[in-house]
Formats: C-alpha cells, sequence, structure tokens
C-alpha cells in the first residue's frame, strides 16, 4: 500500500554503503572560531535565571489568574499589511525558494566537491538549519509558506487539474490517525542522525542525493494522503519551524471555527478560531483572515490537544539541539573514548557506532529525566492527572531555552561562516564563475567580537528561561482547577528548567574540542 | 489581557541584558606586541607553546623554526608561511578578530600543492587509504581574547 517502507530500505542501503567506503569523520561542515564564555559571564548568567525566576514566581503568587490570551495587533488588514495580500510577491517569493532549492541541488551534483566551493553545503547547513530557525522564531514562520516541495507538487496538481479536467492529483487516501506524526519523528532522527553523526554531511553531492530521496518520500507521501495531510504530519521541517515558529512575534489567524470543521491538517480550533492554519487561511473569506502581531513566546500557549507521536517529536527535537552542543564538549570527548572498545566489533566505524549509540541514548534519558520531573508535578499539584498528561501539557514550554541555546550556540557560526554565501551566489558551482563579483570576497572574522557572543548568548539564553517558567506558570494555571495546587505543581518544573538552563550555559562555557579517534 | 506581565518579563529581560552589557564593555588595554618562538620537532611544538594567548589587537609575532619542510598555516586569519630546516620563517600580524584559531603544519608531498588549499574539515571525498598522507597537523591554537 504505501511506498514508503521501500524507499526507507533503499535510503539505508545507501548510507549503510557509504558508511563503508567513508573511514573519517566530520562534525558538521565549516570551521568554528568560538571562545568558550568565561566562568564569570557564566555565573551572572546562571544567576539572574534563578533569581529573576524567583521574581517572577512571587509576581505569580500575588497576581490574579491570567487569562492565556494575549494582545494582537492584525496587520493584514492594514495598509502596512500590503504586501501580505499581493499575489505578485507570493509567487516572488515563493519562486526564490524554489529556485534556491534547485540551485542547491544542481551544485551538489554537478559542482566543485569541495565544501566551501559549492553552494549546497552552506545553503543547507548554514542558510536552510541556522538562519530560517533564526526567521522562524524571530520574525515568523515562513516554510509553511515557502516549502519548495509542497510549491513543487502545487504546480504538478495544476497541471494534472488542467489535463484530467479538474480531478485531483493526490489520492487523499485515509491518513491513519494512529499513525499521528510517527513519520515525521522517524525522518527527523535519520535526520539528526545525518547532521551529527554521518561523516561525509558536508559532501555536497551526498547532500544533494538526500534533498532528492527526502523529496520523494514527501511528494510520495502527499500524493497518496493529500497534500496538508502529509505536510503536516511527514514533513520534519514543517513541524520543526512550527514548533520554533511558535514563539515568534507573529502569528496567522482565522478568527471563525466555521472552517475548521473541515480542515484537512486538524488543526486546533476554538470558538475564535485557528491559529498558524494555513489551510483554513487560504479557504477563508478576507473578512476572517488576520496576520497578527504578538508577543514572543505567546504561541506556545495554543497547544492543548497534543497527542502523543508529536510529544514523541518534540522530545527529540528538544534533545537532539542539546545533544548538538554537547557533541563537542570535553566530557563527552571523554565518554566517547571510554566507549570505543564496546563498539570494536564495527572495527573503522565504531567512533559511528559510539556516536549512533549517543544519538539514541540521550533522547532516552532527556524523556527519563522529564518525566521524572512530570511525576513530582503531578504529586505535588494534589489532583489525579495523570504523569503522561502533565508531560505532554508542558513539553511546549520548554521550548524558550531548547531555541534560545539553538540559536546562541549557532550566532558566531552563522555571521561569520554564513559570509561564504556572498562568494557562493557568484560561483555557486565552483566552477571559477564570478557572476555578481563577489567570488573573491574573503569572510570578515572579525565581524562578531567574542564578548558581544557571550552576552548576547547567555542573555538570550536567561530570556529563553524567564519566558519558559512564564508559560509554564500559565499553562498550570489554565489547566489545573484549583490556583494553590496549580502553583505547587510549578516548582518541579522551575528546578527542571533552572537544569535545563545550566546544562545549555555550561556547554558553551565549554572549549569546542573535536575527536581525534 | 496578559499585557502587563509580558511587559515585566521584557523589562526583567532588559535588565539583564543590560546589566551583562556594562559588565561586558569593561576593559580597555592597550595594544601588545607579543613575540612567540615555535621551534617545531617532530610535528608538535611543545606543551607550552601550543595554546597561544594574546588579547585582541596586539601586534603577533611568530618566529617559527622546524626539522622538517613544509608550511605552517593560521585559520581564520589565513596566513602561511613556507618553513625550512635550518631557517628561522616569520609570521606577523595584528590579532583584530577574537576566537580560537588552530594553526598548523602542512609537509610537502607530490599531492600537495603550495598556495592551493582547500579548508573542509570533511576528507570524505579522498580515497579510502589516504586519509592521513595528506593530513593537517595540527599544531596548536591561538586565542584571541576580547579586551
Amino acid at each position: 500500500m504505501n511506498a514508503t517502507p521501500r524507499v526507507v530500505v533503499g535510503l539505508s542501503i545507501a548510507l549503510i554503503l557509504s558508511l563503508a567506503i567513508q573511514p573519517t569523520y566530520a562534525h558538521g561542515f565549516g570551521e568554528r572560531y568560538d571562545l568558550p564564555v568565561p566562568l564569570s559571564i557564566y555565573l551572572i548568567g546562571a544567576g539572574a535565571a534563578v533569581g529573576l525566576s524567583f521574581l517572577l514566581i512571587a509576581y505569580f503568587l500575588r497576581n490574579s489568574k491570567p487569562s492565556g490570551s494575549y494582545t494582537t495587533v492584525d496587520i493584514y488588514h492594514k495598509r502596512v499589511g500590503w504586501f501580505l495580500k499581493n499575489r505578485v510577491i507570493h509567487t516572488l517569493v515563493k519562486g526564490f525558494a524554489l529556485l534556491a532549492f534547485i540551485l542547491t541541488i544542481a551544485s551538489g551534483l554537478i559542482g566543485d566537491q569541495g565544501p566551501i566551493k559549492n553552494l549546497a553545503p552552506t545553503m543547507v547547513w548554514i542558510i536552510f538549519w541556522v538562519a530560517l530557525t533564526y526567521v522562524a522564531a524571530l520574525v515568523g514562520n515562513v516554510w509553511k509558506f515557502i516549502n519548495p516541495l509542497k510549491t513543487l507538487f502545487e504546480i504538478a496538481d495544476g497541471i494534472y487539474r488542467r489535463i484530467s479536467h479538474n480531478d485531483r492529483l493526490s489520492l487523499n487516501c485515509r491518513y491513519p490517525t494512529r499513525l499521528g506524526v510517527w513519520p515525521a519523528f522517524s525522518l527527523f532522527l535519520l535526520f539528526a542522525w545525518v547532521e551529527l553523526v554521518y561523516p561525509s554531511s558536508a559532501t555536497p553531492r551526498t547532500l544533494s542525493i538526500f534533498i532528492l530521496y527526502y523529496s520523494f518520500i514527501n511528494w510520495i507521501g502527499m500524493f497518496i494522503f493529500g497534500k496538508e495531510k502529509w505536510i503536516s504530519n511527514g514533513d520534519i521541517f514543517t513541524i520543526f519551524f512550527d514548533l520554533f515558529g511558535s514563539f515568534a512575534p507573529t502569528e496567522v489567524r482565522v478568527n471563525s471555527d466555521k472552517l475548521c470543521l473541515f480542515c484537512v491538517s486538524d488543526c486546533e480550533y476554538n470558538v475564535n478560531g485557528c491559529v498558524n492554519c494555513y489551510n483554513c487561511f487560504n479557504r477563508s473569506p478576507e473578512a476572517a483572515r488576520q496576520v497578527n502581531l504578538r508577543p514572543f513566546g505567546a504561541g506556545l500557549l495554543n497547544g492543548q490537544n497534543t497527542s502523543l507521536s508529536l510529544f514523541a517529536t518534540v522530545i527529540l527535537i528538544l534533545s537532539t539541539v542539546t545533544f548538538d552542543g554537547f557533541t563537542a564538549t570535553p566530557l563527552w570527548v571523554d565518554i566517547a573514548f571510554a566507549m570505543l572498545p564496546i563498539f570494536e566489533f564495527l572495527g573503522g566505524s565504531r567512533l559511528l557506532g559510539v556516536e549512533t549509540f549517543g544519538l539514541l541514548l540521550f533522547p532516552l534519558l532527556f524523556l527519563t529525566v522529564y518525566l521524572i520531573f512530570c511525576r513530582a508535578m503531578s504529586y505535588f499539584s494534589n489532583e489525579s492527572v495523570d504523569t503522561l498528561k502533565f508531560a505532554k501539557l508542558f513539553v511546549f514550554s520548554l521550548i524558550p531555552i531548547a531555541l534560545a541555546y539553538h540559536l546562541s550556540h549557532y550566532l558566531s557560526y552563522l555571521l561569520i561562516q554564513g559570509q561564504l554565501l556572498i562568494t557562493l551566489v557568484s560561483d555557486p558551482f565552483g566552477y571559477g564563475w564570478d557572476l555578481f563579483g563577489t567570488a573573491t570576497f574573503k569572510p570578515n572574522i572579525a565581524i562578531v567580537n567574542a564578548k558581544f557572543a557571550w552576552v548576547v548568548s547567555v542573555a538570550a539564553i536567561v530570556l529563553g528561561h524567564i519566558i519558559a517558567v512564564y508559560i509554564s506558570h500559565v499553562t498550570a494555571v489554565r489547566q489545573l482547577k484549583d490556583r494553590r495546587s496549580a502553583l505547587r505543581s510549578q516548582y518541579p518544573m522551575l528546578v527542571l528548567m533552572i537544569a535545563y538552563t545550566m546544562t545549555s550555559l555550561w556547554i558553551l562555557a565549554q572549549p569546542i574540542t573535536e575527536f581525534n579517534g | 489581557m496578559t499585557l502587563k506581565p509580558t511587559c515585566n518579563t521584557s523589562l526583567a529581560g532588559i535588565l539583564v541584558l543590560l546589566t551583562l552589557l556594562v559588565i561586558g564593555c569593561s576593559g580597555n588595554r592597550e595594544p601588545v606586541a607579543r613575540n612567540f618562538n615555535l621551534s617545531i620537532v617532530n610535528r608538535t611544538v611543545g606543551a607550552e607553546h601550543n595554546k597561544l594567548r594574546v588579547t585582541q589587537d596586539d601586534q603577533v609575532t611568530l618566529h617559527i623554526t622546524t626539522d622538517e619542510d613544509g608550511t605552517l598555516h593560521i585559520h581564520g586569519y589565513d596566513l602561511e608561511s613556507i618553513i625550512k630546516t635550518g631557517q628561522t620563517s616569520e609570521i606577523q600580524f595584528k590579532a583584530n578578530a577574537t576566537g580560537k584559531f588552530a594553526f598548523e603544519m602542512h609537509v610537502d608531498s607530490e599531492d600537495h600543492k603550495q598556495g592551493e588549499h582547500q579548508h573542509n574539515h570533511d576528507t570524505a571525498d579522498k580515497g579510502v587509504s589516504h586519509e592521513f598522507e595528506n593530513a593537517d597537523i595540527i599544531l596548536g591554537f591561538l586565542e584571541v581574547l576580547p579586551k
């Protein structure tokens, strides 16, 4: 029935084969010149996190129940939001994203295979994985709009409708509800492995091939289950950018719930309509549409019914973001070195074995610790809400901490290595072209001073921490009947968040180490 | 409406940022001339010289002697000098960018063309048995600390 298993098997075989050829390792791509955060700044950050948390708690104890709704300012219907309605701009933006996508794949396949001479690694690991996350979290989730796989499918669908007299391209088979977002979960695990463990993740051709595999999996999914249905359950980047995008200060909203009943993406809606469901937005009349400015982090308050698969995916994303940084610490190098003998049977690939093991174990550890604290929350709250329900409810409040760490971790990298894009637009294939006159541009490594990076990183993490504590508090008060027990339940959560924040700060304070095994 | 708590949170955040900035922006050291004598023996520089610490804007001079011909290369700054046995080579520069930069030596071999230098820590495009023939031998790190 589903072609996905065959493709996954094919992908796995390809991966295993390429493992056999590459005995070396590489962590990501491009050099990092980061200096570890010095102890004094680390301690100030940690102290601030703890101190401000207590201030917040004191504030909560005195004030009345927050409603969980937040201020919004609609710009869709105002003059300043003219570009939101303009069809030409829509097409240009989508077209540009599509062009970048096609150029990336082409560069990887036919261009020079040196990672910094080729557009593909920079486009994938710096522009897409880092810069777009910044945009999604700090401006708005644009991925849903610019997703090139979606655009290409829409084009194919449009063509098919012309020649088949309005018959839709997709089979629109019923998507098994139990399947949830497990496809996205599995694919994300694979992606995390490629990003963090696979030695050739910076080789242009390999990247292009992976992108093509991923595209085909998604197109098959869209063909079978329908574009919107598959994308909301199977595209890892939709879920990833959705998650971090819920922190953003903008949202798309439909303020009537009539359309949501028929929403293919199963958007969460209430009597006021739904948020960030492009499916409903596209189908709704102009009057019901809103594009709102909102406070940072407010979007994290919106989710109510989290499925088990989504919960698992969020845990996976949070833990791999932290694991990414952890693998560059001396502590990890010591642990990995100690574990090497266990993987002797893999011979030359034993380091890969250790790292894969770490990648699988870390989320499990993360989950275990989180569940223990959820159990404590349930106990403190004295209400009959079970641990798993607490777990699913509060997992989104951890996002600001993970997001702040992710952005801080990559700040210098983005600003320094991101300058490679300037050279690459003039010479994407590495053939010696100079289309825009920038091919000889040398990245300026002094663009970000270490002190600036330290201060911004620590401030961001502390800020993320405060927002997390706040979100968690509001969630508790909304969900639990008694305000007292809601407040009590937050003490374990505060401890967990302080621990998570400290861990993030600790990683930033570690010298970046590479494994030479 | 939860506008007030959001205001308080933002205020708290800005306070933290300001405090850190105030602490962060202290320090007005005068640039200093720093000299390091690196003697490469058996492809290492010894424990005292594998971490060179300077402050931003210092004028740094490396005097290099070696027991093997090759090139010395400083990452980030992308500075290179040919090193030969029996001679002292010099690299002089102003450390205007903060960070941690590896310096390494390349040994002359038929495959290695001087002046053409690819920086990728991914050796995947080389064949199976060659991974250590052209390896960059990392000698140590230059740490440029902010003022």
